[in-house]
């Protein structure tokens, strides 16, 4: 009796393999993705439905994939977005689908150009553009932005700094992120300090000085890469690379000013610079259970400040990072790429998705529901985002700091060199014998060691 | 005497348990932390200190998770994908052990060799020309690119063959004597009597297939085919930060299936990691 279960269990098997590899499963490849659920945060079963009664109304529409990056609020964005453009038009049917982390989808869109199996459209992270722009995977789209008279003037200069790869115009910004304050503006009244925020490196000293009386840890952010550190340097009026990138520029007089003031915040106890492999997770924590007053943070944060504070019953308020010299900030986030090697026809639908992300109804969607910085002049001219930033002041801050952006480095090694200004900043961080003069030195040499060689 | 005896028997057994429920705290802890969570206010993941139990059971999680993609196509795929595994492993596996264990050819040793060094090959230094050959057999995006890399299983085959190598070979002996053919060897006395470590080797094989990330990552670029793993981390990867509550409450779908699982065959498992010789 037994052997006859064993062996139905292995026939139920096999039907179940031979059943599974019939193919390309229920979903064929004019079908629209099934997670297209945007804001309505559909349940599974209605989404097979909505599968079935979709498919003959797509079948001649030209088919665009469109690869983004990151889950939650922005995969509902990027499916949200993906399924107006497909409502508003009837040529083309953009299939939006997850790829993973940056990281994970820079890796995929490299092994699929060479399989042929890249996407007409792909969400990148910022600095990875010039490593797809050199490569050739990147398509240049100045012909075709001038033919069809498209404003690049009307896309945020300082976001367009890094759109550029060897003088060819092959990345779009979208979905970029800024770091910002947010501060907990209930605390800050109670110990009556001013709710907009420290606005220069002295300020945030006395800020310091009241809140950590009152026992609150002032000021918390974590070293997760180098961006604190580069808007620290370049608010003191120094850089971390040199303008063609072919060397370090942090071993400088603004690089030991910005490592001296991280000493004298910590030491202080003023700020807990924190490092590690949750450090990312633990600061957001920290803030939400009101145990530090003010954190650093990316722009892409703010909707999930906001509602977590009103969770946790207390007001927030957002401040640009505070200046030295000047205000300097470090940006982030994504550009959109045409790639290359995809049929005319696939390039036209790519590039008319790409418009479509540039325009003011998908720039607000966008910027509202992530709270990433709106890329066009236009679109915060809108009275829709106009309206919003009233209601909603805390988005507002984000955009304003774009005037004083410091571009992502375009070459790999720099991506490679920035690796070590992070080991950099933990060493000095956890060891506090070490002078920034010293270790600034020595990693000016271990950087420039992978420029010389990338 | 005998009391102090009795004493000290009290002691050992009282240290015994105390040893055994910190142990078991250590791996049910972790667990049961991330059932909480999943139950919990958004407000009440963040609390500093953490609260323990949660205020009200706050099901919603569980909607927010399950309704944050499609996910009912992703729990069918890893099922299809899963026990096609499993059944190709059965079916690759064992006669590959058997034939280590049991049969006498040209290369054996050297092909054993082989088979064990694919252990030592990271998945992540293989994923692109692996990437390639199922692009240009026009097999990305299908259930073929997450089943056949995982047909045979290194592991597997070495496992089972120790099994085997344990087996008196006066057993076999008799069986050919009474005419057996090897396959009938192998169904009828070798796989019965290894049982438990081959329930064993395909419930690992359940669990590394039923949770792998980076495999139905690389291999697919739609949804079509991809698997619960991935619909859970995609709850995770996201730039903004993480909501917990909703999180974990996707981790709870993903693992529920393997713990009712384990709780049917964990006899069979203590079973394989416990020797019995055959007398």
């Amino acid at each position: 009796m037994k052997k006859h279960m064993s062996f139905l269990l292995i026939l139920a098997m096999l039907a179940t393999l031979l059943a599974g590899c019939g193919g390309k499963p229920q979903q064929k490849e004019n079908e629209p993705d099934t997670n297209v659920s945007g804001d309505n945060g559909k349940e599974g079963p209605d989404e097979e439905k909505e599968l079935e009664g979709s498919t003959n109304a797509s079948t001649e529409r030209i088919k665009i994939d469109f690869w983004y990056c990151w889950g939650d609020a922005i995969a509902e964005t990027n499916e949200g977005l993906a399924k107006m453009f497909n409502e508003s038009q009837d040529k083309y049917e953009v299939v939006a689908s997850y790829q993973g982390s940056y990281v994970d989808e820079m890796a995929k869109l490299q092994a699929a150009y060479v399989a042929k199996e890249q996407p007409t459209v792909a969400l990148n992270e910022t600095a990875s553009v010039g490593i797809f722009g050199k490569a050739g995977i990147a398509m240049d789209l100045t012909e075709l932005a001038e033919r069809d008279n498209f404003d690049v003037d009307n896309i945020n200069a300082g976001l367009m700094t890094n759109s550029y790869v060897d003088g060819k115009f092959v990345a779009v910004p979208y979905m970029r992120s800024i770091p910002i304050m947010i501060m907990n503006a209930t605390v800050l009244e109670k110990n009556g300090l001013d709710p907009a925020g420290p606005k220069n490196w002295d300020e945030l000293l006395e800020y310091g000085k009241v809140l950590s009386a009152s026992g609150i840890t002032p000021l918390e952010f974590p070293v997760t890469n180098e961006w604190y550190f580069e808007a620290f340097i370049n608010q003191a009026g120094g850089s971390l690379l040199n303008e063609d990138e072919s060397a370090v520029a942090f071993h400088s007089e603004a690089g030991v000013k910005a490592l001296d003031y991280w000493r004298e915040l910590t030491e202080n106890g003023y700020a807990n610079i924190l490092t590690g492999a949750d450090c990312g997770t633990i600061f957001k924590a920290d803030f939400l259970s009101q145990n530090a007053a003010m954190i650093m943070t990316s722009c892409a944060d703010i909707t999930y400040f906001i509602d977590g504070a009103k969770e946790s019953g207390f007001e927030i308020s957002t401040a640009f990072l505070p200046a030295k010299d000047t205000y300097a900030i470090p940006t982030g986030g994504a550009q959109l790429i045409l790639c290359n090697g995809k049929s005319q026809e696939e390039t036209e639908g790519g590039w008319e998705f790409i418009k479509f992300l540039c325009s003011d109804e998908a720039q607000v969607y966008m910027s509202q529901k992530t709270g990433y910085v709106p890329a066009t002049y236009s679109s915060v001219e809108s009275d829709t985002m106009k309206t919003f930033y009233q209601e909603n002041p805390s988005y507002k801050v984000a955009f304003d700091q774009l005037e004083y952006i410091v571009p992502r480095p375009l070459t790999a090694a720099a991506a490679e060199a920035y690796s070590s200004i992070k080991t950099m900043l933990e060493e000095f961080l956890l060891d506090t014998s070490i002078q920034s003069e010293d270790i600034l030195k020595k990693y000016e040499e271990i950087c420039n060691g992978i420029l010389s060689e990338g | 005497m005998n009391k102090t005896s009795k004493g000290k028997k009290l002691i050992v057994s009282v240290i015994n348990v105390i040893g055994l429920c910190v142990v078991a705290a250590v791996f049910i802890l972790p667990f049961l932390w991330m059932v909480l969570t999943s139950v919990k206010t958004f407000a009440e993941t963040m609390t500093y200190p953490p609260v323990f139990l949660p205020g009200k059971i706050n099901l919603k999680n569980f909607a927010n998770a399950w309704g944050s993609g499609p996910f009912l196509r992703y729990f069918l795929n890893s099922c299809i994908v899963t026990f096609a595994v499993i059944a190709m492993q059965f079916l690759i596996t064992i006669p590959a052990a058997y034939a280590y264990a049991r049969c006498r050819f040209r290369g054996k040793n050297i092909m054993f060799g082989l088979t064990l060094s694919t252990l030592m090959i990271p998945t992540q230094l293989i994923f692109v020309p692996m990437f390639l050959v199922f692009s240009k057999m026009n097999l990305i995006n299908t259930y073929w690119s997450l089943i056949l890399p995982f047909c045979a299983s290194a592991f597997g085959i070495f496992m089972i063959r120790q099994r085997f190598m344990q087996i008196p070979e006066e057993i076999i002996e008799a069986a050919r004597l009474d005419d057996a053919s090897e396959l009938k060897i192998l169904t009828h006395i070798m796989v019965p009597m290894a049982r438990p470590t081959i329930t064993t080797m395909l419930l690992l094989t359940f669990i590394s297939r039923w949770n792998d990330y980076f495999w139905p990552m690389v291999m697919t670029t739609k949804d079509n085919v991809r698997t619960l793993a991935v619909g859970v981390t995609m709850l995770r990867e996201t730039e903004a930060a993480a909501s917990w509550n909703t999180l974990m409450a996707g981790n709870v779908i993903l693992v529920l299936p393997i713990l009712i699982i384990f709780i049917f065959t964990q006899k069979h498992i203590i079973q394989a990691f416990t020797y019995n010789g055959e007398k």
